[in-house]
């Protein structure tokens, strides 16, 4: 599964596929670097694993904006999506939901 | 395109020419087998060879054998031409090597056809050729860099490792190179330090880490420094080094000498599983922090957690290599699974999860790299004989990092005597006094400069009486800027630094942090340095050692200073420097 984009009033959604690894580097970046929004939302609610460089991807997004005051919420995480994140403190840098 | 002919008969290969002119092929022609194998040696760009079976002194069928054997894997199409169309010649063409065959008469449009289609597949087979080359050249240059690579990190990783009897690490990197990173050292304590890492990805990109990481770990923990402060270094060279998208999740564990508490930084770590003698899971230690390299230095948190140890249990920490190796379906080896291989085994716990691991994956494929470290906390663990008391408990002890000046008071007394006295590295050696202190770039103020310009720069004045016996005015005596009082009296002044003195003096350094941080600086010369200047005993008069007048390095050294102060005759020179602390 591949990754969509759905820009709702300038809250852009950006849907992961089954797995959020290296080979989505590409097509997540052009998602938020094509679709400039000070709101953004990535929706896990397909993806069932996401491996470190999951976690490096998001780190990238949330560089790319550097302080721009842009939110970043992670939506519909599944346990084990969510437990990934927590062991990394991904909660000090993202809002979770 | 080049076409050899190959021929006994001229008739024959004017002919050929003949039928070949306008075709796009260059001929070149050869009389006999010989020739034509001589043909083939000197020019290396023919695409085809035309054969004519019988020829004096070495046949076709011959020379073809030679040719292919020469030629080896390039592909070079020998097509035979020939009048007898038996069988038994067509077998023995394509035998010695031949690729094709055409029977006299010859017809035009099908001698051309077959050339091209040949020349097609000279020109694919020759590529392939190119790019075979061009790839046996890259691997050939990736494994020379990688053994070079190989060999440096084996020296930088390795060497260092300290070898415990209480500590089995299972280290199993997907390839040549590790991303996963294993470290061990004992401190002068006798405490133990151990790092377990993963950086993100595998292979050579994720193993760069490690090199600055296990110096860093190495050369701090011989220092005694806490996990805390290697946690902040590893973390600041990591941001500074890697890409944003690459980080290195870690556990860094001190355990005390006599392994009765331990102190943990993990950061993006799965939990370290704590068993009892009897494989119950008696604790986990959670990840408290965002791993190492993705926090900016104000924002990154050093708190480490202290646990104390109960003897007889043995902890497990492991790399998620381990827990998300897949089976054939997909499935994972999971965190619940790992747990559950332990605590229904009767083995130590990285056997059980080994044994449970190898039923799970039982061709030992592997996704990631794999690491395991298991302690065990023996209750015949034997202290360490150097420790010669033991250390109290530091539990509730405060560390440094929580003294609000961020900084110890201490005092540094350099004593030298004409005997040891040596030029050479006097000033690194104070200075890296200084840094061992606990004195950093950013806390030094002005305190790094001020003492190299005293040790130095040529700032002193050494005044003497001269051999007339004139009396030297003593002045500046606790003055507080007092290099503008002088006036020179004597006749024999030589501007110079204290490092010419070969005379003994005392180098007292002194940090305070109440009520403010500040550097005392004490140079107190211990004996006449008449000697050396004048080349003779002498006691009369005095000598004295000031400040050189009218230096500009001198009023910016003064600038610097909170005081500074000449005394006791000019023979000792005090200085202050407040001590910027950052918090």
């Amino acid at each position: 599964m591949t990754i969509s984009v759905r820009n709702d009033n300038g809250v852009v959604t950006i849907t992961l596929g089954n797995s959020f690894d290296f080979e989505s580097i590409d097509s997540f970046r052009s998602a938020y670097v094509n679709n400039p929004s000070v709101n953004y939302q990535v929706d896990f609610r397909n993806t069932d694993y996401m491996e470190s460089s999951g976690l490096g991807m998001l780190l990238n997004m949330l560089r790319y904006f550097g302080d721009g005051n842009v939110s970043i919420k992670l939506i519909n995480c599944r346990p084990q999506i969510l437990k990934v994140l927590k062991i990394s403190n991904f909660q000090r840098k993202f809002e979770i939901k | 395109m080049k076409l050899l002919i190959a021929d006994g008969v001229e008739a024959n290969r004017h002919f050929l020419q003949r039928l070949l002119k306008d075709s796009g092929f260059t001929c070149i022609e050869a009389k006999n087998g010989s020739e034509a194998v001589e043909m083939v040696v000197q020019h290396e760009d023919l695409c085809a060879i035309l054969m004519a079976v019988e020829m004096p002194e070495m046949s076709g069928l011959d020379a073809t054998r030679i040719i292919k054997k020469t030629i080896k894997d390039i592909y070079l199409p020998v097509i035979f031409i020939t009048s007898m169309d038996d069988d038994e010649t067509l077998e023995q063409c394509f035998a010695s090597g031949g690729d094709d065959y055409l029977s006299m008469p010859l017809n035009k449009t099908a001698l051309i056809c077959r050339l091209n289609a040949h020349r097609r597949l000279y020109s694919l087979t020759s590529n392939i050729n190119q790019k075979n080359k061009e790839l046996q050249f890259h691997q050939d240059m990736v494994e020379r860099e990688h053994a070079v690579v190989e060999h440096v990190f084996a020296n930088v990783i390795n060497p260092a490792m300290a070898q415990l009897d209480f500590v089995r690490p299972y280290i199993s990197p997907m390839t040549t190179f590790s991303g996963d990173l294993y470290l061990a050292s004992i401190n002068a304590t006798s405490s133990t330090y151990i790092f377990l890492g993963d950086f993100t990805g595998h292979g050579l990109s994720a193993a760069i880490g490690c090199m600055p990481v296990s110096d860093i770990f190495y050369a701090m923990s011989s220092k005694c420094a806490s996990i805390a402060e290697i946690a902040a270094e590893a973390n600041r060279k990591l941001l500074h080094i890697l890409p944003d998208n690459m980080f290195c999740c870690a556990v860094i564990l001190e355990l005390s000498a006599e392994q009765d508490f331990m102190r943990v930084w993990s950061g993006g770590m799965h939990d370290i599983l704590i068993f009892d003698a009897n494989n119950q899971l008696v604790q986990r230690i959670e990840s408290q922090h965002m791993p190492l390299g993705v926090l900016a230095g104000n924002e990154f948190d050093s708190t480490t957690v202290e646990y104390a140890l109960e003897k007889n249990t043995r902890m497990l920490m492991f790399t998620d290599g381990v827990i998300e190796a897949q089976d054939e379906t997909g499935e994972q080896f999971g965190e619940d699974n790992l747990e559950a291989s332990v605590t229904t085994s009767a083995l130590k716990p990285l056997d059980a999860v080994m044994d449970a691991f190898k039923l799970f994956k039982p061709d030992g494929e592997q996704q990631d790299d794999i690491s395991m470290v298991e302690i065990s906390i023996n209750e015949d663990y034997q202290v360490p004989k150097n420790i010669v008391q033991k250390i109290p408990s530091r539990i509730n002890a405060i560390s440094l990092g929580e003294h609000k000046n961020g900084i110890l008071p201490w005092r540094l007394t350099v004593q030298l005597n004409p005997s040891d006295f040596t030029n050479e590295g006097l000033t690194n050696h104070v200075l890296g006094h200084m840094l061992a202190g606990g004195l950093s770039r950013e806390q030094q103020g002005n305190a790094f400069r001020v003492v190299a310009e005293l040790i130095d720069t040529k700032l002193l004045n050494v005044k003497i009486t001269n051999c007339t016996g004139a009396k030297l005015k003593v002045s500046g005596v606790n003055s507080e800027t007092s290099h503008s009082n002088y006036s020179c009296e004597s006749t024999c002044v030589k501007a110079s630094s204290l490092k010419e003195f070969t005379s003994e003096f005392q180098l007292i350094l002194t940090v305070t942090v109440e009520p403010e941080p500040l550097l005392a600086v004490d140079i107190m010369i211990g004996s006449c340095p008449l000697k050396s200047f004048c080349g003779q005993e002498s006691d009369r008069g005095h000598s004295s050692v000031s400040f050189c007048e009218d230096k500009s390095e001198l009023s910016l050294l003064n600038g610097m200073c909170k005081t500074l102060t000449v005394y006791n005759g000019g023979c000792g020179i005090k200085a202050e420097v407040k001590l910027n602390m950052t918090q």
